[in-house]
């Protein structure tokens, strides 16, 4: 690792706690706002509105909230979606978006603030319609945007507060794409659903750790050891007291019981995947994400579990052991940390990751994957899935590592069955 | 696909009548304990003549401004800030937030520390009026509350305790 050159962009800011949305309006009026739209997720029905709309009392400014986005938003919709919001938010004079929840509407209120700002015509690219994605086709977005606030309802995977945006296949990627807010207030959480927050919290914690690891970016690795205590801090327990209150005979009392306390598991999950966005912006090119996404669409596991079951693997095999070590302070906490001796922390580094997959094994009752073996992938497939995944990912030249086909063999023969680094290499000789 | 709803929130009548009522009882008991308290006396010495000061929430109010007039002498000046030029403004970034500091909820220095407000001003003299804002709460509340509105409840004479502060309720009342 290198600790000479790296740049660091942090351009939003992060709004945490209760009472935080109380702030919206100073913070929009300041940048020069008095007509927000609220762009609103498929789970954020009206009545989630109202925490918000509260929080506009008094406030002077008019709120234009609309439809809530459907489950299944296709690229032909997206675009409908789109220009309806985009006919409003101009003939109604809308100065501001805000996008209230995670994931899809997220990436539609970067691509409405793109077409407001600098004209519908910014979407379209010739260069895009077919093939692969070129750091060159994507279209520039060069000139500072509309303020644009973004609320989580629940853990998103952290692309929120990345500084890309996906629209219709296409990557918008610059700084200005980043939301100048992130607000996290615990009342307006709503329960994420199960395989939702498995898959955002897994991804969240591949991304810290890798970062941690691999990168050298010392402001980005800090964010990372702060992501990786809240996400080891409350994942477990969420994903607990969520199976707990599906299965309790007595419903009600249960969900009332643990209401507050899931809300602050969530409250700060969602933090964390807020800093994952930060770290996505200043790490480009982590390896767990390049393969991880891919490798879902070859295995039943998702994005995140792809990643999480990748990254023990990724981290043994490409590791320097001293870095890999300290990231064991942030997963074990300072206690545990303390009483292992130098040359055991990389491997309990490893093996804390390991163990809350299989932790997460055991409280899904075997439906969350502990390697890539129980993702219905075969042996004998590896190989074949390693160039393919090295071709389909782009991840020859990234910014953290040069590898080649035989290392993403490699790493994947380590997750298949979560083997040591030494086996793994063995095996492909 | 459903139309849009364009929501202008409505106002509080409730927060604003009680938070009115609380920065006028709260102007006045300053303007008090200027002539009462000596520590208040001290701090209000230090800002030049003609100083004035406000607190209230963004954007509408309500607001609170006192200051100190030709003669030196402390006064409260009413709740209309375009009447007054203000040399500093303590804003509260919601009237919410100024609600949850006059419900004591939340003492000064938490809502500081919350990024609940802002000043526009000099900051030793926005120190000042906070110090004083807390001598004066310490003055009008009960022990129990207003140890829930200041950070730390002060060791005070007996005299303090009971002369100053029937004579600083007194004066808040009838305005002298």
């Amino acid at each position: 690792m290198s600790l000479d050159d790296f740049t660091f962009l942090c351009r939003t800011k992060i709004g945490f706690g209760m009472n935080s949305l109380e702030h919206l309006p100073f913070d929009l009026s300041s940048m020069g706002s008095q007509k927000p739209l609220v762009l609103l997720d498929k789970d954020a029905k009206f009545g989630s509105t109202r925490p918000l709309i509260r929080a506009f009392k008094e406030s002077g400014m008019t709120l234009g909230i609309c439809p809530h986005l459907p489950r299944d938003l296709d690229a032909d919709k997206e675009i409908e979606f789109l220009k309806t919001f985009y006919k409003l938010y101009i003939d109604k004079g809308f100065d501001a978006i805000i996008a209230l929840g995670t994931g899809k509407v997220v990436d539609l209120a970067k691509a409405l603030n793109i077409a407001v700002t600098l004209g519908p015509d910014a979407l379209k690219t010739g260069a895009l319609k077919t093939g692969a994605l070129k750091a060159t086709d994507l279209p520039r977005v060069t000139q500072p945007l509309a303020p644009f606030a973004y609320i989580p309802t629940g853990m998103g995977t952290g692309m929120e507060t990345d500084t890309i945006a996906r629209f219709k296949g296409k990557r918008f990627s610059s700084p200005f794409l980043a939301p100048d807010l992130a607000i996290i207030d615990p009342q307006i959480l709503t329960q994420d659903t199960f395989d939702t927050l498995i898959n955002a919290g897994l991804t969240c914690l591949s991304v810290c750790c890798e970062a941690h690891v691999l990168s050298g970016n010392p402001p980005a690795r800090a964010y990372c050891a702060t992501g990786i205590g809240l996400i080891m801090e409350n994942f477990v327990p969420l994903v607990s007291q969520m199976i707990a209150s599906q299965e309790a005979p007595n419903k009600k009392a249960v969900k009332k019981l643990d209401t507050k306390t899931a809300k602050r598991h969530l409250a700060r999950l969602a933090h964390a995947s807020v800093i994952t966005g930060i770290i996505m912006t200043n790490c480009r090119g982590l390896l767990s994400i390049q393969l991880g996404k891919h490798l879902a669409n070859h295995c039943t596991a998702s994005p995140g579990q792809a990643m999480a079951i990748l990254v023990p693997a990724i981290l043994d095999l490409m590791a320097n052991k001293t870095e890999l070590g300290n990231l064991a302070l942030a997963l074990l906490g300072p206690d545990e940390f303390s009483l292992l001796p130098k040359p055991q922390r990389p491997g309990a580094a490893i093996h804390k990751i390991q163990s809350l997959l299989n932790e997460l094994y055991r409280i899904c009752r075997g439906t969350s994957p502990r390697t890539l073996a129980d993702t219905c992938l075969d042996k004998q497939a590896i190989s074949d899935l390693a160039q393919a995944l090295f071709s389909q990912s782009e991840i020859s030249g990234t910014e953290c590592q040069d590898i080649d086909p035989k290392q993403v063999q490699a790493i994947l023969t380590h997750a298949l069955d979560g083997r040591s680094k030494d086996r793994a290499y063995q095996n492909l000789s | 696909m459903e139309a849009l709803i364009e929501i202008k929130p409505r106002k509080n009548p409730f927060q604003r009548i009680y938070l009115g009522t609380m920065l006028w009882f709260v102007g006045r008991a300053i303007q008090a304990a200027a002539r009462v308290d000596k520590q208040v006396k001290k701090e209000f010495k230090s800002m030049p003549i003609g100083y004035t000061f406000s607190l209230g929430a963004f954007p509408n109010g309500p607001y609170m401004v006192v200051g100190k007039d030709d003669r030196g002498k402390v006064r409260y000046l009413g709740n209309n800030l375009s009447k007054h030029p203000v040399n500093l403004e303590i804003t509260l970034k919601s009237m919410k937030n100024l609600f949850i500091l006059f419900t004591f909820q939340e003492s000064t220095p938490t809502a500081n520390s919350r990024d609940r407000m802002i000043v526009n001003g000099d900051v030793p003299q926005a120190c000042a009026a906070v110090r004083i804002l807390d001598i004066v709460q310490v003055y009008l509340l009960p022990k129990a509350i207003a140890k829930l509105a200041v950070k730390r409840y002060p060791r005070w004479s007996l005299k303090r305790h009971t002369v100053d502060r029937a004579m600083i309720l007194i004066r808040t009342v009838t305005g002298i």
